[in-house]
């Protein structure tokens, strides 16, 4: 070692500043830990406070052996800073899922009410249309065939089918006026079965809407 | 710098994983530490493991030292907690109670002093003291009064310059070479303690 090195090292063990680069060399030599140790066991002898008896060979080499088994302090907080967050972000992700399922449920359920309102509400209306869109695209069938033909053509006059029978009488399927106010009937009561179901799809809407609102959608 | 700022250059090297850092600090305060754990164990030995317990402890309780307080401060703490609860573990009791407990206070660790005491060490550390005195008292005049300004009187660079009426980095150049010579004697004489050979 070199006087310069000497009176640096000297130096730092009084407390003068060197950087972190040239400490970690110091740190790598020998030598230096060394004449550090010397430096120590000088000033304690100089001030009185070396205890009697012990063995501070045995000392520093039994701490030096079980800090070596210690994890590094920089791996242990790696370890610890990987640890913590790879939880955090399990449960984040599991939240995330949960939150994303719950999340599509609703729009499932909401997607649902909607085709059901739509196609429920142009069903009915179609009903009440003079126009007969609706017998087209009605998927009710027996309810196409009940509701639609009478509301849209209201001034269709009775038809006589004859269809001779070999027997000089007439056979006839009548589509008269008494048929037509039965069917007239049964259309009152389908449409306040309507309304009802009407009225049902409403609240059934304005409950999900609240249900919406209230998870912040 | 101070020796505290040092200290925590030294800290911040180990808790960036450098455990020759750690190793630095050992060599530093190792007769302090002993020292405090002799107040509370008279057996070298008992003094030997209380020191290395509290080193360790130091060691792993590192991630949490901030530098509020001095790391003497720190690990004196440390040391007298150790101390304390190796006494009342040791106390015929057989068992570990935590540091704040009364019966730690009360305890008396000086009706343990001098119970076995290793000759041979106490012959070595005794002469080590000896041959470190007679070293000092032969230097010369200016690098005595410096080392001793230094390591008794706890002066800085600075306040030495001042009382020397020299410049820094002869006050510097002075101490380095006082301890030098010191250590070439106790090299010489083979009175070096165990370890530092």
């Amino acid at each position: 070692m070199t006087k310069e090195q000497q009176e640096l090292l000297s130096a730092y063990f009084d407390g003068m500043p060197v950087d972190d680069m040239t400490l970690e060399c110091l740190l790598s030599d020998e030598e230096v830990m060394k004449e550090f140790a010397a430096m120590s066991e000088i000033r304690a002898g100089i001030r009185n406070e070396i205890p009697e008896g012990v063995d501070f060979d045995a000392l520093s080499e039994a701490v030096a052996l079980e800090v070596s088994r210690e994890p590094a302090l920089q791996q242990r907080a790696a370890n610890d800073t990987d640890a913590v967050p790879h939880d955090e972000a399990e449960k984040a992700s599991r939240k995330r899922f949960s939150r994303m399922w719950h999340d599509l449920g609703q729009i499932a359920v909401a997607a649902g009410v909607a085709c059901f309102c739509v196609f429920g509400v142009q069903f009915w209306n179609g009903g009440d249309s003079s126009s007969g869109k609706f017998a087209e695209q009605s998927y009710l069938g027996h309810r196409q065939r009940v509701t639609a033909a009478p509301v849209t053509n209201t001034s269709v006059s009775p038809v006589v089918t004859a269809i001779p029978d070999g027997s000089g009488k007439l056979t006839g399927s009548y589509n008269t006026k008494s048929q037509y106010y039965r069917e007239a009937g049964e259309l009152e009561k389908l449409k306040e079965k309507k309304n009802r179901e009407l009225n049902t799809l409403d609240a059934i809407l304005n409950d999900h809407e609240r249900v919406l609102r209230t998870v912040g959608m | 710098m101070s020796e505290q700022d040092a200290d925590l250059q030294l800290v911040r090297l180990v808790q960036r994983g450098n455990r020759q850092a750690f190793n630095l600090l050992v060599k530093k305060y190792q007769y302090k530490v002993a020292g405090i754990a002799q107040r509370f164990a008279s057996n070298p030995a008992d003094v030997q493991d209380i020191s290395q317990e509290s080193f360790i402890k130091a060691y792993r309780a590192m991630e949490s030292f901030r530098g509020e307080s001095a790391f003497y401060t720190w690990l004196y703490r440390i040391t007298v907690n150790t101390a304390k609860n190796f006494v009342v573990k040791n106390a015929g009791r057989g068992i570990s109670v935590d540091v704040d407990t009364p019966d730690i206070e009360a305890y008396d660790g000086s009706e343990r002093l001098h119970q076995g005491d290793n000759p041979e060490n106490i012959l070595e550390s005794t002469d080590v003291k000896r041959v470190i005195k007679e070293a000092l008292q032969a230097l010369p005049d200016d690098l005595r009064q410096a080392i001793t300004l230094r390591e008794i009187d706890d002066m800085s660079y600075d306040e030495i310059a001042d009382v020397m009426g020299c410049p820094v980095g002869t006050v510097k150049s002075r101490i380095s070479r006082a301890r030098e010579i010191i250590n070439k004697k106790l090299t010489d004489s083979g009175e070096r303690l165990k370890g530092n050979a």
